[in-house]
């Protein structure tokens, strides 16, 4: 017994086993009528409600849309948050003329921003591409500052000392060395991309993941509109999940050295 | 020939406090020579390096190389630093480290290629050119430095510290691999320490610097024989007298 608990939780098998354990409980009390059968059917009823879905290809166009709304707008905000972060960091007088702007900007909600979206941008895809950029260039920011203003003072006296230019400093030693930094503010604004882009797409837009949950939610629709909400976070998953094999690629060195100054 | 005139540094953190960390220091190293700074610790030694590496400017007084004015890193010099797992950059190998030192310079890339193994093999490391820094000990690392430093081709290497975090078997290994590579390339060496038994083994002449304000208490010749050998030198009476009295210098 001893034995059985402390496998737990190594193995990737009983990470399977929990949700198995999870979905099957959710069966069983669907259908013993002990939850309401209408507000949260059967798991199974679900899955064949997803199988439908994609057939029909309707779901399969919703994504699409999401997916593409998340990356253009990820893309816009990280590209900005890398710059305006690059700028701060290395220039600490570009912050310190920017920081009041930006400490006041920065823990406002991106949805209250939606309002003012809809009068200069319209109800279209723009909306949505300009709120998850502007939420998801924070952490981008806040990160790759942070990483290239804290340049080890030692790898800029040694590039220094060969007599290196600025310009050869900034490429050879500040950016690389804050890779780590900015692939953290990267993977953390994702995340957040996705999050905002399903709350657009439910307030203002008539496609999109976001939109599917909502209409499905108020026309009750429910096993669909179940389907739609695990569609999103297999989506999230996904995308989380092909961030983190390109970003172990690039970081391959900072692993190695982490664990070796343990 | 690297001359110091009169150097002094004052650290001003606020108007209230002044640090006087150096106070009128001079100095001269000629080519091909060996030269120690030690003192106790906190005093200017590296400081004082750092000046005449051109990465800090003197609050008065000046360093001269060949009677031109550094104020900035010059290209006959490089520093090594103590701390090499800072100095070397973990997202480079061995030999893009090395590499790094002739990234400012204008050859064709097989030359640099044939400059960059050279130094390693002559710090012995050939066979880990691939290898990352952190896969490395802190000897090896130093190594891996030195290789640098020596990639580089300049005249004067500027030494601060760099065996203070090594252990005490490597770190005779490094003082006499060092050795070999100053008679080997006929370099300036210029080597900051607080361990006097290391200035005094491997210098001509040892600059014995005071506590802040540090002044420089005296210049000592060291008259051993070359080669110098760990046990043999380390033995010599004459070794021991010069180590003891620059001990009670520094103490007193």
């Amino acid at each position: 017994m001893n034995n059985v608990l402390k496998n737990i939780g190594k193995s990737k098998i009983s990470g399977f086993v929990l949700i198995m354990l999870f979905l099957g409980l959710w069966e069983i009390l669907s259908r013993l009528g002990r939850v309401d059968f209408h507000y949260l059917p059967p798991i199974s009823i679900i899955a064949n409600s997803l199988y439908e879905l994609i057939g029909s290809l309707e779901i399969i166009r919703h994504i699409l849309i999401s997916l593409r709304r998340v990356v253009m707008g990820y893309l816009l905000g990280a590209s900005v948050g890398y710059l305006v972060g690059f700028l701060c960091g290395y220039i600490s007088r570009i912050y310190s003329f920017l920081e009041l702007t930006l400490e006041y900007l920065r823990p406002m909600p991106s949805i209250a921003l939606i309002p003012i979206g809809i009068l200069f941008l319209g109800m279209g895809d723009t909306l949505n591409v300009f709120i998850i950029g502007w939420a998801c260039s924070w952490p981008v920011f806040i990160n790759t500052m942070d990483g290239v203003s804290s340049t080890d003072h030692i790898f800029l006296n040694t590039a220094r000392t060969f007599g290196l230019n600025q310009w050869s400093i900034v490429k050879k030693v500040i950016i690389p060395s804050s890779v780590p930094y900015v692939f953290t503010g990267l993977r953390v604004g994702l995340g957040i991309a996705v999050a905002v882009d399903v709350i657009t797409e439910m307030v203002v837009s008539s496609s999109g993941l976001g939109f599917f949950i909502i209409t499905t939610s108020l026309s009750f629709r429910i096993p669909e509109m179940y389907a739609g909400i695990v569609t999103i976070g297999l989506f999230g998953y996904i995308l989380n999940k092909s961030f983190l094999l390109i970003s172990r690629r690039a970081l391959r060195w900072q692993r190695g050295f982490l664990s070796a100054e343990k | 020939m690297l001359s110091i005139s009169n150097i002094s540094k004052e650290y001003t953190q606020n108007p209230k406090k002044r640090v006087l960390a150096l106070k009128e220091v001079s100095f001269v190293v000629k080519e091909g020579d060996f030269v120690s700074i030690v003192g106790p610790s906190g005093c200017g030694k590296t400081t004082l390096l750092m000046c005449v590496a051109g990465l800090i400017a003197p609050s008065d007084g000046r360093a001269l190389l060949n009677g031109k004015v550094i104020n900035k890193p010059p290209k006959e010099m490089v520093l090594i630093f103590q701390n090499y797992t800072n100095s070397l950059f973990p997202w480079r190998t061995v030999l893009g480290n090395v590499l790094f030192a002739l990234e400012n310079k204008d050859m064709p890339k097989t030359r640099k290629m044939e400059i960059a193994e050279k130094s390693l093999m002559s710090v012995g490391l050939h066979d880990f050119i691939s290898h990352y820094p952190w896969q490395l000990s802190g000897g090896m690392q130093q190594r891996v430095a030195m290789a640098r430093g020596l990639a580089y081709g300049s005249e004067i290497i500027l030494m601060d510290e760099p065996f203070a975090s090594v252990d005490a078997q490597t770190r005779t290994d490094l003082e006499d691999l060092l050795l070999a590579l100053w008679e080997r390339y006929s370099k300036t060496i210029l080597f900051v320490t607080h361990d006097i038994d290391e200035a005094v083994y491997l210098s001509n002449r040892v600059i014995v610097l005071s506590r802040r304000p540090s002044v420089i208490l005296e210049t000592i010749s060291v008259n051993l024989e070359r080669p110098r050998n760990q046990l043999q030198t380390k033995g010599d009476t004459r070794f021991i007298t010069l180590r003891n009295r620059i001990y009670n210098m520094i103490k007193s």
